[in-house]
């Protein structure tokens, strides 16, 4: 068949995700722009909170410096990054208090309290009955 | 061990280094427990009164006062007592304020009557004189508690030989895990 005989039809409009205007359907690898800057900007953060409270034993320290803050205040879309570190690393970062606020949740029991690889359990196999990935 | 810690020198201006050093760490860095929990000799979780994520006992004040903390080292066996000299059967520890009462941090004498800190998340390290720690970070010291030094149980001594294997395994795990999948190890200890 010669490629002038190949008839190409326009998809029908509402098939094209955002109506863009492009005639065809069309297959995209769609990079997680949004994801990829959410993971700067928390890796950035956390470097610098970690400068903040440096030797600091003191919780309320370590959960008031403002770059904590400022990952708290990102919310639900550090969620992913948070639960990948309680469950990859061996010795995860205090995020207990900064999960507790941005989901309003608290799958840790009475006895677990302080308990780091504990609380992190926890908190994995919480973020996985939710449906979160990392 | 290594002479230098990951600490700020500005954070402990009273530390000393090198040939004078009046310090030396004994410890890998960790968050697993924090200074409170390491001179009330628990190494498994950090205290923190209030905060989640932290351990405070239960049944005494949640407030993050010197008041509190001594009722914490209450509960541990401790009385306040008058000074940080070293006194036979007994052991003391240290708590730190700020000018304005707020707590910062607890050291443990040792036997030898040199003291043990934890920094934070940074490493332990035994120091010469109690207040080598003071500063503009820890405050000073505002408390001295002691305890008689009771000889280990059976019981105590099970635990701590169990709790050594346990440490030995969970090294060897991520030493083991890091290698096979070919990453820098990260430091654990516990």
């Amino acid at each position: 068949m010669a490629l002038s005989e190949i008839q190409f039809a326009p998809a029908p409009l509402q098939q094209l995700p955002h109506a863009s205007g492009f005639p065809y359907p069309v297959s995209v690898s769609v990079i997680p722009y949004d994801s990829l800057d959410v993971e700067y900007q928390f890796n950035q953060l956390r470097s610098k909170w970690h400068a903040e409270y440096g030797s600091s034993s003191s919780a309320r320290v370590i959960i008031s410096a403002p770059s904590y803050r400022r990952m708290v205040f990102m919310g639900k879309r550090i969620l992913p990054l948070i639960f990948r570190d309680l469950d990859q690393s061996p010795e995860p970062d205090y995020w207990f208090a900064a999960l507790k606020e941005i989901t309003n949740a608290d799958p840790v029991s009475q006895s677990d309290r302080g308990n780091m690889r504990a609380m992190a359990k926890a908190w994995v196999k919480w973020a996985k009955t939710n449906g979160y990935t990392w | 061990m290594a002479t230098r810690g990951s600490w700020q020198l500005h954070e402990f201006p009273h530390l000393t280094y090198g040939n004078n050093a009046n310090h030396k760490i004994t410890s890998r860095k960790t968050k697993r427990y924090n200074c409170i929990a390491w001179a009330g000799d628990d190494i498994e979780r950090p205290w923190w009164p209030q905060i989640d994520g932290w351990y405070w006992p239960s049944g005494i004040s949640e407030q993050e006062d010197i008041p509190a903390f001594i009722q914490a080292f209450r509960l541990l066996g401790y009385a306040v007592c008058a000074d940080g000299s070293l006194e036979d059967g007994f052991e003391k520890v240290a708590l730190f304020a700020e000018p304005d009462g707020t707590p910062t941090h607890a050291a443990r004498q040792l036997r030898n009557g040199k003291w043990t800190s934890k920094l934070g998340p940074n490493e332990d390290i035994q120091h010469d004189d109690v207040r080598d720690v003071r500063g503009q970070l820890y405050g000073d010291v505002c408390c001295y508690m002691r305890r008689a030094i009771t000889p280990l149980s059976l019981h105590q001594r099970i635990s701590r030989f169990f709790r050594c294997i346990r440490v030995l395994c969970k090294e060897s795990y991520w030493t083991i895990r890091a290698f096979v999948k070919g990453v820098p190890r990260k430091n654990v200890f516990s």
